[in-house]
């Protein structure tokens, strides 16, 4: 269990009137509360150190407490007694306690001070809330996100299945209704955020829906024009007109063999393939004396 | 075709134990929409997220409405922002 210093989450100097550490706690407020910041864990982590900074700090009692026992409280004898104290006080059904904020809501050292009811009083305390939002990530490989299939996963604890529809894209987040942290006065659960990393190890480059891959294709059938051959995404062979003349860099469009619409089945992006003019080498007598006649034709 | 799941605002008010008056004023000033059928006014319940998100941010922050509809605002284009740059991300590591 780390030792917070409620103080410097605040941004005040130990001596601060209650006025000061209301003003930097307001202005602190604005700047890292989640809502403000969402998918961002240092915030909201920040965000939950200063509502214990402030339920500690503008509670005078409390306040006591902290600069009495804080740093020290783990070895303090005091410490020691005021926890017993507070024990009895909980179990007599002492006041205070109505405040509902589980799970993890307050550190283990503010829990550890004060008791997990111990920061009754916030207005928070009258409104149903949804519980917190939780977010996951989740590495794939690309191959998979081109087919819808189903995922178990564990979180918290608990292990969920989820379908993963076709399509999803690198850095793209879905919702999972319910999956989230308890509700906060019988409030709704909140709810899972997962992000899709792909992993992409094939030759193939993805944007949105088309794909693009590069195609060696050899001098004489640029030139004289003929058939070439690619695999597609699904390694199926498609074969190709090259049309007589075909530059280096040429890009070929086909229609429907690209990637999977997100949520849109049977639709797909398309393919771009782009070639890649392999000129001969090893050239045999015969090749270097055929190529000299060719050089002298075209300087004609 | 789709349907529109909808929550009458009167239990949403009772579940979530705010006044009506906040939905009328919330409505009133734009920031969300209900839907009145058979005489009985609904809150689709994709809109429940934002109202959430309003009912945070007031009693959090002590924002008031037209602060909300400006955050708001801003939270949107930011999330307009992250798609553009996760396709121009996606677009760049076609020329790495």
């Amino acid at each position: 269990m780390e030792f917070i210093d409620y103080y410097k989450v605040l941004g005040v100097d130990k001596n601060a009137t209650e006025e000061e550490i209301k003003k930097a706690y307001r202005k602190l407020a604005r700047k890292l509360h989640p809502d403000l910041n969402p998918n961002d864990k240092e915030a909201n982590l920040r965000f939950q150190q200063l509502n214990e900074a402030n339920a500690v700090l503008s509670d005078p009692e409390k306040r006591k407490k902290y600069d009495k026992y804080g740093k020290d409280w783990e070895h303090g004898e005091e410490f020691e007694k005021y926890q017993q104290q507070q024990r009895q006080y909980a179990n007599t059904g002492g006041q205070g306690s109505s405040y509902s904020f589980e799970g993890d809501d307050f550190s283990d050292f503010f829990s550890s001070m004060f008791g997990r009811g111990a920061a009754g009083g916030s207005k928070r305390s009258h409104v149903k809330y949804k519980g917190q939002d939780l977010n996951a990530s989740l590495q794939i490989d690309i191959r998979e996100a081109a087919k819808t299939h189903k995922r178990e996963l564990s979180v918290n604890g608990k292990n969920i299945r989820i379908t993963i529809p076709a399509g999803i894209e690198d850095g793209q987040t879905i919702k999972i209704s319910g999956y989230g942290g308890e509700g906060i006065n019988n409030g709704p659960k909140g709810d899972l955020y997962i992000t899709f990393s792909l992993v992409n190890s094939t030759p193939f480059k993805r944007v949105g829906n088309d794909l693009y891959v590069n195609s060696d294709l050899d001098l004489y059938t640029a030139v004289l024009g003929g058939e070439t051959t690619i695999n597609d995404f699904n390694d199926t062979q498609l074969k190709l007109k090259v049309v007589a003349g075909t530059q280096n860099g040429t890009k070929v469009r086909l229609k429907g063999k690209g990637f999977p619409v997100y949520k849109k089945e049977g639709e797909f992006g398309d393919l771009y393939v782009t070639y890649t003019i392999k000129m001969p080498t090893h050239l045999s007598e015969k090749e270097k004396e055929l190529f000299k006649e060719l050089a002298q034709l075209a300087k004609k | 075709m789709d349907t529109q799941e909808l929550i009458i605002v009167e239990v949403f008010c009772e579940e979530y134990q705010i006044e009506i008056n906040l939905i009328n004023d919330l409505e009133e000033f734009g920031l969300i929409e209900t839907t009145i059928q058979n005489k009985n006014k609904y809150i689709d319940i994709n809109q429940l997220e934002r109202i959430e998100k309003i009912m945070r941010l007031q009693n959090d922050l002590n924002i008031n409405n037209e602060g909300i509809e400006a955050v708001l605002g801003l939270l949107d284009k930011i999330d307009i922002l992250n798609q553009e740059i996760r396709y121009l991300r996606n677009r760049l590591d076609l020329y790495e």
